[in-house]
């Protein structure tokens, strides 16, 4: 169909006004709803670092004034020179570590899948040379899992201070 | 017109995103990290039901420079163990966990063998933000009076009047107590733990058949030796509470006391006075001992000026206690 003369423009202005409509009823509707999508996962890095620092943390908070912390006497032991006393330390440390790693309250199951490994770094004062001491891992090698790590200084009294460090290495796997 | 508002049509479109782990790890840094607000003299724990709109946050730490040191009265609080403040699901949304979204949440703390602390619903199997914590709970410390270690004699007795009147003082010195040279997880804060006195060992500590009554007169606050003007008749349980072998009495004698074991007095925070540095709290206990009237043998009483303060061997000083606490929020 042809149309000529003037009405063929009121046709044209509504075919524009039905767009527009259909236009601005799409805007009401889609600024009227929220989409909420949960968020990506890679927080699971944040939890274990978290975890890993709280756990040395506790290690090194005495449970009252004037005793040693626990991260403290090891430190001591594995300085000490004497190799018993720094595999002791070796032992204490697992099992104190892994004690705080597995802790739950109850209202969720906590899987056993962190692994770790732990060393601590000092300056030999005999040999004044900066020494490092495994203080335990889980055994299984890192492999290729994303690791992060977390660390704490402790200030230690023997005999003038020294500073120590703890660093462990935290994976899932 | 039309080109300007397509923009925006898609605009629209946008997600919102949430991040449950990321609520969650807020959650706990409050939680964990932060001691609240208001915090300090007066902190938000010490309001009651009528007023809690007037807390801001809830953190559980015992200061901002304690992380991971949690105060066990805000736990007490915060768990709805308290008689005074009770907290609803919107405080909890309100007040620690934020975020214009109603989540449900779930926290929980457990302190080594102690029955866990739960508050919230119960979290679906999976898709919920995830934080697990490890703390310390800070247990304040308190004074355990051995009756007998703080015996007195007497080898002189009046025939005629066999009395002794004898006063027995718990002292606070509030500038002794609170030590700042000692860290705050292992110090006195008067300010927002309690404190209690335990005076055992009472009747055996004394040389029974010799001794006809012991009456507690009574029991009298002062500040700085000046005795206070309280209602002592009254029970005040939201500042102070006296037991006599496990059962509650006012601080108003007489109260025959001969076979009793132990006497209790507990105090709650803030103590009285404990902000002004440099003042100090007398609890005294006056008693009045009965004896038979035989000039030949010494009668024993307890007596003294006890120091409610560190390294001394009757006092137990704060100490801290493991846990664990999980955060769950979707």
């Amino acid at each position: 169909m042809v149309i000529i003369d003037d009405s063929g423009q009121l046709f044209t202005i509504e075919g524009l006004v039905a767009g527009l409509i259909m236009l601005s009823t799409a805007f009401i509707v889609m600024g009227s709803i929220n989409v909420y999508t949960p968020g990506d996962a890679h927080i699971t890095d944040m939890q274990l670092k978290q975890l890993g620092s709280d756990a040395l943390l506790m290690l090194d908070t005495p449970g009252s004034s004037g005793e040693k912390s626990t991260l403290k006497e090891l430190a001591e032991k594995v300085s000490s020179g004497s190799a018993v006393q720094a595999d002791a330390a070796r032992a204490e440390f697992r099992t104190a570590f892994e004690d705080e790693l597995k802790k739950g309250t109850g209202t969720s199951i906590v899987v056993d899948s962190i692994r770790y490994n732990a060393t601590v770094y000092y300056r030999d004062i005999g040999t004044d040379s900066i020494k490092s001491y495994p203080l335990g891992d889980t055994g299984a090698e890192i492999a290729r899992q994303p690791a992060i790590s977390t660390g704490r200084l402790l200030l230690v009294d023997s005999g003038g201070n020294r500073i120590f460090r703890v660093e462990v290495r935290l994976w899932r796997e | 017109m039309v080109l300007t508002m397509v923009p925006g049509v898609f605009a629209g479109l946008e997600s919102a995103e949430i991040d449950y782990d990321a609520v969650a790890y807020r959650t706990s840094v409050i939680l964990c990290e932060d001691p609240g607000w208001p915090s300090g003299e007066s902190s938000w724990e010490s309001f009651d039901t009528a007023h809690k709109d007037e807390i801001e946050r809830m953190g559980l730490t015992i200061s901002s420079n304690s992380p991971n040191i949690l105060s066990k009265e805000k736990v007490s609080h915060f768990f709805n163990n308290s008689e005074n403040l009770f907290l609803t699901e919107d405080d909890y949304r309100s007040k620690v966990i934020f975020g214009e979204l109603p989540y449900y949440y779930n926290i929980s703390l457990k302190i080594e063998d102690d029955p866990a602390n739960i508050t919230g619903t119960v979290a679906p199997d999976s898709r919920y933000g995830y934080m697990r914590r490890l703390v310390k709970l800070k247990e304040p410390g308190y004074a355990m009076i051995n009756s007998g270690d703080f015996n007195d004699t007497s080898d002189y007795i009046n025939a005629i009047d066999p009395s002794i009147y004898s006063g027995f003082s718990v002292i606070f010195d509030y500038g002794e107590i609170r030590n700042k040279s000692i860290d705050e997880a292992y110090r006195f804060m008067p300010q927002s733990e309690p404190a209690a006195i335990t005076i055992h060992n009472f009747s055996n500590s004394l040389n029974k058949s010799d001794v006809v009554s012991v009456t507690l007169t009574k029991v009298r606050l002062k500040k700085d030796g000046t005795e206070l003007p309280l209602a002592y008749g009254e029970y005040d349980n939201e500042t102070y509470r006296f037991y006599i072998d496990d059962v509650l009495h006012t601080l108003q004698g007489p109260v025959e006391i001969k076979d009793a074991d132990v006497l209790k007095f507990e105090m709650y925070p803030p103590l009285m006075f404990s902000d002004e540095i440099g003042t100090s709290l007398s609890v005294v206990f006056n008693m009045t001992y009965e004896y038979l009237p035989d000039e030949t043998i010494p009668h024993y009483y307890i007596s003294g000026d006890i120091p409610y303060a560190y390294d001394r061997d009757y006092m137990t000083e704060p100490s801290l206690r493991n846990g664990v606490m999980e955060v769950m929020i979707w």
